[in-house]
């Protein structure tokens, strides 16, 4: 079997040999090694990401194409670094360098496709995360999410999706209790059809964006 | 002549070229032990993901050493002696370089050759015949190409291509 392209994020390791000698004698930094945080960079910590690359817009991944869609139907000129991740199991928004960031698993995504047996949920997850970067982040994380899920609704009933294939997603992959990072399937799948009625009726609740008034 | 005289104030006699030396000693005797063990397991024929994780297990030791010796063995030889840690730290950094190198070129050559036996493996497509390696076909899996597009309908559900 081909090695996956994690493992070929083996081959920066002169850029770590440089960060290595750059750091002096005194500075107490993490030696890197084989992983990528879009927060410290290179580092052997355990909070990484593996980042597999960073996707220009005709990326073969198809990711930076459907954010171009999710910006022209929200109406919104943001511009975004995407990263494709693998092996993750996970997408997630933030910020890093004043840079607004998305990073997506690929295959994660394909495999919720499948799971879901809607091509929508993929969409929905990538809705989710640019929903972070329009409702901004705030202190509750919660709060967050909700607001984020809201944004995916309006994303999903504009490009065309069904309610039902809006809310599979959350439904097959969400948890029945919160967590202390995300509400539960039930909370969330509440906020996502706010969004997508609202948007099937031509408004937009401005209270799901912190920055928006 | 500012240095010197700083040096002569801080370093007794030898002490950089002691603890240059025991430096050079352990990352020596690390190296060798290293090699020994890649060289062993190299011996006998191994697939290709194998290879890999083995490259990948030699690196994390490279690395654990590298932050061993930063953070405990430098500190250790040197104490607050300068001179000492700048030595040894210069010494640690071109090894690092060195093993960096080094595992590079051995995970480009794992992956020619594996990309190599992968093209061998494949059956021709001209030949409808010709029987179906397992291997190819969870090759094929593995490689497949994922592509996100939204969907035309409004259940998203998708036709299977054949």
């Amino acid at each position: 079997m081909m090695p996956t392209r994690r493992q070929l994020l083996c081959t920066m390791l002169p850029t770590i040999a440089t960060t290595f000698s750059e750091q002096g004698g005194c500075q107490r930094r993490p030696l890197p090694f084989c992983k990528y945080s879009i927060r410290t960079g290179w580092s052997a910590s355990t909070v990484s990401e593996y980042i597999a690359r960073r996707a220009t817009t005709e990326d073969q991944s198809g990711v930076p194409q459907v954010v171009a869609e999710i910006r022209e139907t929200l109406d919104i000129d943001t511009d975004f670094d995407v990263l494709i991740a693998e092996h993750e199991d996970n997408a997630f928004a933030t910020i890093a360098g004043g840079r607004k960031i998305l990073v997506v698993d690929v295959g994660f995504l394909d495999r919720l496709n499948r799971m879901t047996g809607t091509a929508w949920a993929a969409i929905q997850v990538i809705a989710h995360e640019v929903g972070h970067h329009v409702a901004g982040f705030g202190m509750d994380s919660h709060q967050n999410e909700l607001n984020a899920d809201y944004w995916s609704g309006q994303t999903l009933q504009r490009l065309g999706a069904s309610a039902s294939a809006t809310t599979r997603a959350i439904m097959r992959v969400g948890t029945d209790n919160d967590t202390p990072s995300h509400p539960n399937r039930f909370r969330r799948r509440s906020s996502m059809l706010a969004g997508w009625h609202d948007a099937a009726a031509g408004r937009i609740d401005f209270s799901k964006c912190l920055g928006c008034r | 002549m500012q240095s010197r005289i700083d040096k002569s104030k801080h370093l007794p006699r030898g002490t950089a070229s002691k603890c240059m030396h025991s430096q050079r000693l352990v990352l020596t005797l690390l190296a060798a032990a290293l090699i020994s063990a890649a060289k062993a397991s190299a011996q006998a024929p191994i697939s290709c993901e194998s290879a890999v994780s083995q490259l990948q297990a030699y690196a994390q030791q490279v690395n654990a050493i590298a932050q061993v010796e930063y953070y405990q063995g430098i500190p250790a030889r040197c104490g607050m002696n300068a001179y000492c840690a700048q030595a040894l730290l210069t010494q640690l950094t071109a090894w690092f370089g060195q093993q960096s190198t080094q595992i590079n070129n051995w995970y480009t050559t794992i992956q020619r050759v594996c990309s190599e036996r992968r093209t061998a493996r494949r059956p021709k497509q001209t030949d409808p015949t010709e029987a179906i390696d397992v291997d190819d076909l969870d090759v094929e899996q593995d490689d497949r190409q994922v592509r996100i597009r939204i969907p035309s309908n409004p259940s998203g559900y998708r036709r299977r291509v054949q």
